[in-house]
This record gives C-alpha cells, sequence and structure tokens, in this order.
C-alpha cells in the first residue's frame, strides 16, 4: 500500500493518509488564493455565459427555448470544470483517495445536507431528462409561469404577475409537473365565452373562429389547429375556443385581443351575453 | 406615387412567363383544360405578367381588384374569367371572410375557366385557416429569380456602370468603440463580411453583386430593379445594396404583415386593427421608405419588401 494511499483495516476502518506535501499544498496561501480566483472566474464565467446565451435568445424568437436550453447545462460544465480544477491539483488524490473521499462525502450527505443534495440530483435530472427547459411556460406545485434559470438547487419562474418563485428542483420527484409549450415557442390558448342560453350558438361559434384566425398573435398549421366547442351549462351556453400562439409569451396578449374582438363582434349581431345574477342581499 | 409605382414595376418591365413559372407547360395544359386556376406570387415578382399571358391566351382581358371593392363574391359566370389582386376578397378582422366564402363556393361549382391571381402571403394564410388550395383544379407559383436571371433581367433593361469590390481589408478581428455615458469601451469585433470573403471567396466583383441582389431581394425582380435604381451613377460595389432598416414592436411588425399580404389596404382598415399607434407607425415606416400613400391607400415599397418580410418572419407572424 502506498503511503499516500488508503488502507482499509477489517471491514469499517477507513484511513485516508493524506501526504504531507499535500496538506502542505492546501496550507500554501498562493494556493488558496488560486482556488478562490479560479471559484470566482468560473462564478463570473458562467453568469457572462448564461447572459450572453440569453441576450442571443432574446433577439431570436423562432429560437428562443432552443438557445437557452443550453443555459443551465452550460453553468454545469463551467462550475464542473471549475471544481475540478480546485480539487485535483490541490489535494493530489490518487484514485483509490478519491474514492475514499467520495464514500465520506457521501456519509455527511446522508446525515445532513439531505435536502440540498436531493435539489442538486433534482437539478442533474432536470439538466438530463429535461422535462422542461429554460424558457418554457409550467405549473409546478400550483406555480404557473416561465422558467426563467435552472440551477442546480433550484428553478426560478417568473409568473404573469412578474413574480419570481423559486422552487427547488426535487420538486421532480414528488410533484406533477404541467409543461404548456415542452421547448417550442407555440402553445395552446384557450379562450371561454358565454352567450345566452337561448342565443343561436351557430354564429356566435364562427365569430369566435374569426376573432382566433385574426389575431396577429396565431399560429395556425394543419398541426396547429384551430378548434371551437359548445358546452351548454346550467345558466348559459359557453363557447370554448383553442388556437395556438406563435410565442407563448403572448398567452395573455391573445386571449385580451380575441375576446375583446369577439365581445365586440356579438355586440354588433346583436348576440346576448347572459345577464349577470343579481346579488343576494343576507343579513 | 401609386399610379408612378405601379407604372414602373408592374406590369410594364416584369419578366416573361416561361422565366416566372419552373414549367409552363402544366399551366398552359389547366387554361387548355377549362380548369380553376391560381396563381401565387410576392408583391413587384410580376404575377400581373403571368395573368397576363393567361388572359392573352384565353382571349380575354385581365381585371384586377382594388381594396375596398367590398361587396358580393367574383361573377365567376363570366366564362373565361382572369382576375387579379383576389386577395381583396377578404379583410383579416372579424366579419371580413363572406366575400370570400361566396367567391369560393362559386368557384368551386363553377364549369368555366378562372384564373385568379393571389398575393403569395394572403394564399398562405388563407391556405392555413381555410384550406384555399383544395378548391382550386390547379395552383401555379411564380419562383424567385436566381442571382444569373435577374443579372440577364437587368442587363435587358438597365444600363450596369462597373462593378468593382468591395474594399473590406484584410483582418477579420477589428475594433469598435462604444459610448455608454461618460466611457467610451472599446471591444473587438469580427467582420463578418471579410470571413465570408477569405472562407468563400468570389471570382468576380460582378458575381458579388447579382449575388447580394438576388440575396437581399430574395429573387424578386420588382424589387431588385428597385434595389438597383437606388444607386447613383459611377462604379458600384456588392455593398452599396442596401434596403430600408426599421425596428419596430410587435404591432408595427403586424400592420407590416397586413401590408404584405394585402399588398395596398385602405388606412382606415388597417387603423382598426393596429389601434391608436396607427398614425405614428405609418409616419416611421414612411420616413424610413418602407411603406408610401397611394391614393386611398398604403402599401408597400419594393426596396421596403424585404425588410417587412424579415421583421414577420423573425416574429413569426403568420
Amino acid at each position: 500500500m502506498s503511503p499516500r494511499g488508503v488502507a482499509l483495516t477489517g471491514a469499517v476502518d477507513l484511513v485516508l493518509e493524506v501526504s504531507p506535501e499535500s496538506l502542505e499544498t492546501v496550507a500554501d496561501t498562493s494556493t488558496i488564493f488560486g482556488a478562490v480566483v479560479v471559484l470566482l472566474a468560473a462564478y463570473i464565467g458562467a453568469k457572462v455565459l448564461a447572459r450572453g446565451l440569453s441576450l442571443v435568445a432574446e433577439r431570436t424568437p423562432s429560437r428562443r427555448i432552443t438557445i437557452k436550453m443550453f443555459v443551465p447545462i452550460v453553468k454545469v460544465a463551467v462550475y464542473t470544470l471549475a471544481i475540478y480544477l480546485v480539487l485535483v491539483p490541490v489535494l493530489k488524490l490518487t484514485a483509490a483517495q478519491l474514492f475514499a473521499v467520495s464514500g465520506l462525502i457521501g456519509a455527511a450527505i446522508g446525515f445532513g445536507l439531505q435536502g440540498l443534495v436531493s435539489g442538486v440530483f433534482g437539478g442533474l435530472v432536470l439538466i438530463t431528462e429535461r422535462p422542461y427547459q429554460v424558457g418554457d411556460k409550467v405549473t409546478i406545485d400550483d406555480q404557473y409561469g416561465e422558467v426563467v434559470d435552472i440551477g442546480l438547487r433550484s428553478t426560478a419562474i417568473q409568473t404573469p404577475g412578474d413574480s419570481t418563485v423559486v422552487v427547488q428542483n426535487d420538486q421532480l420527484f414528488q410533484s406533477s409537473i404541467v409543461n404548456a409549450n415542452s421547448g417550442s415557442p407555440e402553445m395552446l390558448v384557450t379562450v371561454d365565452l358565454a352567450i345566452a342560453a337561448d342565443e343561436q350558438s351557430d354564429e356566435a361559434m364562427e365569430l369566435l373562429r374569426e376573432a382566433l384566425v385574426t389575431s396577429q398573435y396565431v399560429y395556425v398549421d394543419d398541426d396547429h389547429p384551430v378548434r371551437v366547442r359548445l358546452n351548454d351549462e346550467v345558466t348559459h351556453q359557453r363557447i370554448r375556443g383553442r388556437a395556438y400562439v406563435a410565442d407563448h409569451r403572448d398567452e395573455l396578449a391573445f386571449t385580451s385581443d380575441v375576446t375583446h374582438r369577439a365581445r365586440a363582434a356579438f355586440d354588433c349581431h346583436g348576440i346576448d351575453t347572459p345577464e349577470l345574477l343579481a346579488r343576494v342581499e343576507t343579513d | 406615387m401609386a399610379a408612378e409605382l405601379r407604372e414602373v414595376y408592374e406590369p410594364a418591365t416584369p419578366p416573361e412567363p416561361e422565366q416566372l413559372l419552373s414549367e409552363c407547360t402544366p399551366f398552359e395544359d389547366a387554361l387548355e383544360a377549362g380548369a380553376t386556376i391560381a396563381v401565387t406570387g410576392g408583391q413587384y415578382a410580376g404575377r400581373s405578367s403571368v395573368l397576363e399571358y393567361a388572359a392573352d391566351a384565353l382571349e380575354t382581358t385581365q381585371t384586377r381588384l382594388d381594396p375596398g371593392e367590398s361587396t358580393g363574391g367574383l361573377a365567376v359566370e363570366a366564362d373565361p374569367l382572369v382576375v387579379d389582386n383576389c386577395q381583396h376578397l377578404y379583410t383579416r378582422a372579424v366579419d371580413g371572410f363572406d366575400r370570400l366564402q361566396e367567391t369560393l363556393t362559386a368557384i368551386a361549382n363553377s364549369d368555366g375557366t378562372v384564373v385568379t391571381g393571389w398575393n403569395d402571403l394572403a394564399w398562405s394564410y388563407l391556405d392555413r385557416i381555410e384550406a384555399i388550395d383544395k378548391v382550386f383544379d390547379e395552383h401555379v407559383s411564380i419562383q424567385a429569380l436566381s442571382a444569373d436571371e435577374l443579372e440577364a433581367y437587368l442587363r435587358e433593361r438597365r444600363e450596369i456602370p462597373t462593378i468593382e469590390e468591395d474594399t473590406l481589408g484584410d483582418s477579420i478581428v477589428s475594433s469598435e468603440t462604444y459610448t455608454t455615458g461618460w466611457r467610451e469601451v472599446t471591444l473587438p469585433k469580427i467582420d463578418f463580411g471579410v470571413l465570408n470573403d477569405q472562407l468563400w471567396p468570389t471570382q468576380n466583383p460582378a458575381q458579388a453583386f447579382f449575388a447580394r441582389l438576388c440575396s437581399l431581394s430574395r429573387g424578386n425582380p420588382g424589387v431588385a430593379l428597385a434595389l438597383f435604381d437606388q444607386l447613383t451613377g459611377g462604379p458600384v460595389s456588392p455593398s452599396d445594396l442596401t434596403t430600408p432598416s426599421i425596428d419596430v414592436e410587435e404591432t408595427g411588425v403586424f400592420l407590416l404583415r397586413l401590408l404584405l399580404g394585402n399588398e395596398r389596404a385602405a388606412p382606415e382598415l388597417l387603423a382598426d386593427r393596429v389601434g391608436g399607434q396607427f398614425d405614428r407607425l405609418v409616419g416611421r415606416l414612411t420616413r424610413a421608405g418602407i411603406t408610401t400613400r397611394g391614393g386611398d391607400s398604403l402599401m408597400l415599397t419594393p426596396t421596403g419588401v424585404p425588410t417587412a418580410l424579415d421583421q414577420v418572419e423573425r416574429r413569426r407572424i403568420i
């Protein structure tokens, strides 16, 4: 057994022998300074690369999500490289020592850092399996919005109200995730309108369809059809239109545009919308 | 202004139908068979030339729809019928498709020869939402001209001055100074022109000039002619060819999309779709040389067409 190696005695005794030169290397001020510089450079480099990719992505709306998909991958690659650059030369670990250290780290994680590490593993699963990507519209734990960042530990979601919600990545293993667009810029949007129960529904359905297909935000082709359906409710008829927007960021603008123009057309054609129920005053 | 544009760019100098259609025989066969035909092509691309050819072959005259003719469908009982600008049969608004529906039904039931001309973007939009392609027996697209074809087209109509190569320098990396507030920052910049020239050296300046003209105009002869006419006398080089540039927000891009599809449209109709920003947008677009007012209509200038297409494709507005 090498003096710098690992000695396994019996079934449970684990002795990690670190050479004096190694300890000197670790204690050396310039080495510590070098490690700090590498980590700082990695932090700044990852930020700059992520920002650069985001800027490029925002300038090309049709490929925005594809480009943003690389942001978390680049971050992980930069941080992994930095950790490698810091740990391996500083500690000068052999393969056996690395094995032993990983065992120790595993034990430490098991007791104290379980939450953090499950988040990190969730992040790694997110990057490899990609149930959602940066730029997707998702619902996680009742939080709906656009994924703006996937970190190693957590995912940031920007809600329609412009709040940022941070969700731990280990929610991936516990919650159901709804992805509205799965990496493509198009997204299905539903617009509901109501007409009075005794109104002719055909004309209203055609008007809603025209409002959908004439919107500036709509995206229609054979794979992205426009559909209008009628549902009878107790007090009224509900007309539900479903169409895709070319860019999921236009979801609310599309809904507003279609609703506004369809309602104006209903008024113009004398199609009644249901009366609001009178509020019942209670003592 | 609009009358002048029509006089210069259409139909006075479009290429011959043989140049515009990849194959003339199916088109001639369809005319002889008394089919219903749709001819699609971009603004200034020479669609009128193909329809004129059809009108001559059928011994009739070509009619053109104007924006604002908004009552009733086409009188398809006239046999044969050759009509251009059929994109004016609809407006992109609620209640804007009645006339189109009426006409499509009449064409589907027609026994006579009907040749219709459509703007290609309007056709593509209508095909997405109404499957309009299925109504016609034959669909003929006007093809984009290649760089060589554009060169021949221009040499027939214009005197070409001496073409010189661009003096791009030798260095791929140059520097550019940006001023932000009180600071000046000099950053390295890659010169893609030099890089492109070094990777794919062009044999001669004329070849580079017409390749750039073809790329900018997307093979549209009317647009290419207008881009060329912008150049002043004397030696010219590829980099002298430019299109107007503007950065407009999404409502402005939607306005450009409406103009690209309609080719000409009544300002009131456009204002109804675009909203309160309409006058300001039109002012900016007109100052940039992208739109022009002609009579009662607003239209894109020939050189404004590539700019509008770039903006619309970037925003993916159908």
